[in-house]
Formats: structure tokens, C-alpha cells, sequence
């Protein structure tokens, strides 16, 4: 059986804490992106309930009302496109940052399984 | 030159250098998968006709072993057993096949020689199988090496604050700094 030398070790014990960086940084960017989403169904409702028709009181009332409501469509409308571009861009970076622990998962199986082979023992490459 | 412009300049040239560090890395990784590719040609490469006319010989051979199925058994006992009397050919397709086979080893033979002569008209056959396996050694060596390369810049790099990432097929005894 071939002898292991330590320095393999602490090598396979640095790619096991980048994966673990890896998978950690699209957690995160998992996360950011599920609360932009449940911003945007946020902002989608508020618009809904914008854009339905309101109860008018009078001429001029009515005048008022049309105005404020316009106002406040465009502002959500605004947010919405704000949104959804950091969703677009969010999105791909999770895509990113997924191909990223992807190859940083193969290169860490890839280790483990070369220094099973080699003879070491599981709890050897525990991290 | 204001201390402005020489923090500018030496940013400058901390960005080209940064640069250059990640093209010598793409450097060693194109070397490599061009290895690939070649390693890749070697070892699909269609074997050479001596080679597949040995294979069709052997597959013969090991078709003619499977004809050696126990017809009495199949024939001459199935009464004993209480059925049908003949021979069962559903039952023992593969012994059937492989008798024919034997039956018609010589011009079976001539057949897929000749069709194979036919297909290797049109075919470039690659290396002999000791060459193949002796080439194929060489460029794994040739790629370990190259692996061992491109760890070493990209543990030099990181010692400077500069992360690469690894390939995830990147070879693990390259990551792991080992020889085998």
C-alpha cells in the first residue's frame, strides 16, 4: 500500500473548505433571489389591487382620485422592473455560482475516491 | 508623478500582472485539453484490420463454445421429463445460434472478413494495441505533468491572494500533490 503523505491531506482538506465556500455562496445568492421573488409577488399584488377600479364620490373627487392612483401605479411599476431585473440578474449568478460548487463537489469526490484508493481511511478525510 | 499617479501606475501594472497570471494558467488548461483531445483520438481510433478480423475470430470461437449446450438433454431426456421431444428452441436460443455457428465457421469466417475488408475502405485505422496502450501511457504522463503544472500556478496564485478555481475534472493527483 502506497504511503499517503500528509501534505495530500491538508491539499484535500482545502478543497473540501472551498467546496463548502462554494456551496455556502449560492446558498446565499439562493436566498437573496427567493426574497427578490417574494418582493416582486409583493409588488405584483400591490399593483393589482392599484389597478382595480375604485368607488367614486363625485366629479371632482373622482378627478383626485384618478391622479393619485396613477402615480402610485407607476412608482410600483418602477419597483417591479427594478425587481425583476435583480431577479434576472440574480438568477444568473446563481447559475454561476452553482457550475462553480459543481466543480468544486466532482473535484472533491474525485480526491476522496483517488485517496480511498490509495489505502486511507474515511475518517481521514473527515472537514 | 503624483502619489496619485504612481498608485495608478502600480495598480496598473498589479492588474496586468494579475492578467497575465490567469492567461499562463489558461495556458497550461488549453495544453491539456488539447492532450485530451488527442488522447481522446488515440484511444477511439478503429483498431487495425488484423486486429478486428482476431476479434471476429474470437467472437466466433466463443459463439462455437456456447453451441456446446446439452442437446441429449434438450432431445433425448425430455421425455423422461414428460415433454415435448425436440429440440427447444426458445429455450436454448443462444446454444441454437451458436451451433449454427459452428456449423458455418468457415464460410461464416470468409463472410465477415470479407464485409470487414469492405467497411475499412473507407476507414483510417489507428495505432497497433501495444503501440495504442504505450502512446496512451505517454500522454497520460504527458498530462499529469501538465496537471502538476498548472496546481502549481494556481497554488502560487492563491498564496498571492489570487483565486483560480479548479477544473472539477481537474486530476486528483495533481490537486493532491501526489505521483500516482
Amino acid at each position: 500500500m502506497t504511503e499517503i503523505p500528509a501534505t495530500a491531506f491538508v491539499r484535500y482538506r482545502a478543497i473540501g473548505e472551498r467546496y463548502r465556500q462554494e456551496t455556502a455562496a449560492e446558498n446565499d445568492i439562493r436566498r437573496r433571489l427567493g426574497n427578490a421573488t417574494q418582493t416582486l409577488r409583493g409588488l405584483q399584488a400591490e399593483l393589482a389591487q392599484l389597478a382595480e377600479p375604485r368607488q367614486l364620490h363625485g366629479f371632482g373627487g373622482r378627478l383626485q382620485s384618478i391622479a393619485a392612483d396613477a402615480d402610485a401605479i407607476a412608482e410600483v411599476e418602477r419597483r417591479i422592473k427594478a425587481t425583476e431585473g435583480e431577479i434576472t440578474l440574480l438568477s444568473r449568478e446563481a447559475e454561476r455560482a452553482e457550475a462553480r460548487k459543481s466543480d468544486a463537489g466532482d473535484l472533491l469526490g474525485c480526491c476522496s475516491a483517488h485517496l480511498l484508493d490509495l489505502g486511507a481511511q474515511r475518517s481521514q478525510l473527515d472537514f | 508623478m503624483t502619489v496619485l499617479e504612481k498608485v495608478r501606475a502600480k495598480i496598473g501594472a498589479a492588474r496586468k500582472a494579475l492578467a497575465s497570471a490567469g492567461d499562463s494558467v489558461e495556458g497550461v488548461r488549453e495544453a491539456i485539453r488539447q492532450l485530451e483531445a488527442e488522447r481522446q483520438a488515440v484511444q477511439s481510433a478503429p483498431v487495425p484490420l488484423a486486429e478486428a478480423v482476431e476479434a471476429v475470430e474470437q467472437t466466433i470461437d466463443r459463439l462455437c463454445g456456447a453451441a456446446q449446450y446439452d442437446t441429449a438433454d434438450s432431445v433425448l431426456f425430455a421425455a423422461q421429463r414428460g415433454q415435448p421431444v425436440g429440440i427447444d428452441v426458445h429455450s436454448h436460443m443462444g446454444a441454437n445460434f451458436g451451433f449454427l455457428v459452428q456449423c458455418l465457421r468457415a464460410p461464416l469466417r470468409a463472410a465477415l472478413v470479407v464485409k470487414l475488408e469492405e467497411d475499412y475502405r473507407d476507414l483510417q485505422p489507428g495505432l497497433p494495441a501495444d503501440a495504442r496502450a504505450e502512446k496512451l501511457a505517454q500522454l497520460d504522463r504527458e498530462l499529469l505533468e501538465l496537471g502538476h503544472q498548472e496546481e502549481a500556478l494556481i497554488t502560487e496564485l492563491a498564496g498571492l491572494g489570487i483565486e483560480v478555481s479548479r477544473r472539477g475534472d481537474a486530476d486528483p493527483r495533481a490537486v493532491l500533490g501526489l505521483s500516482e
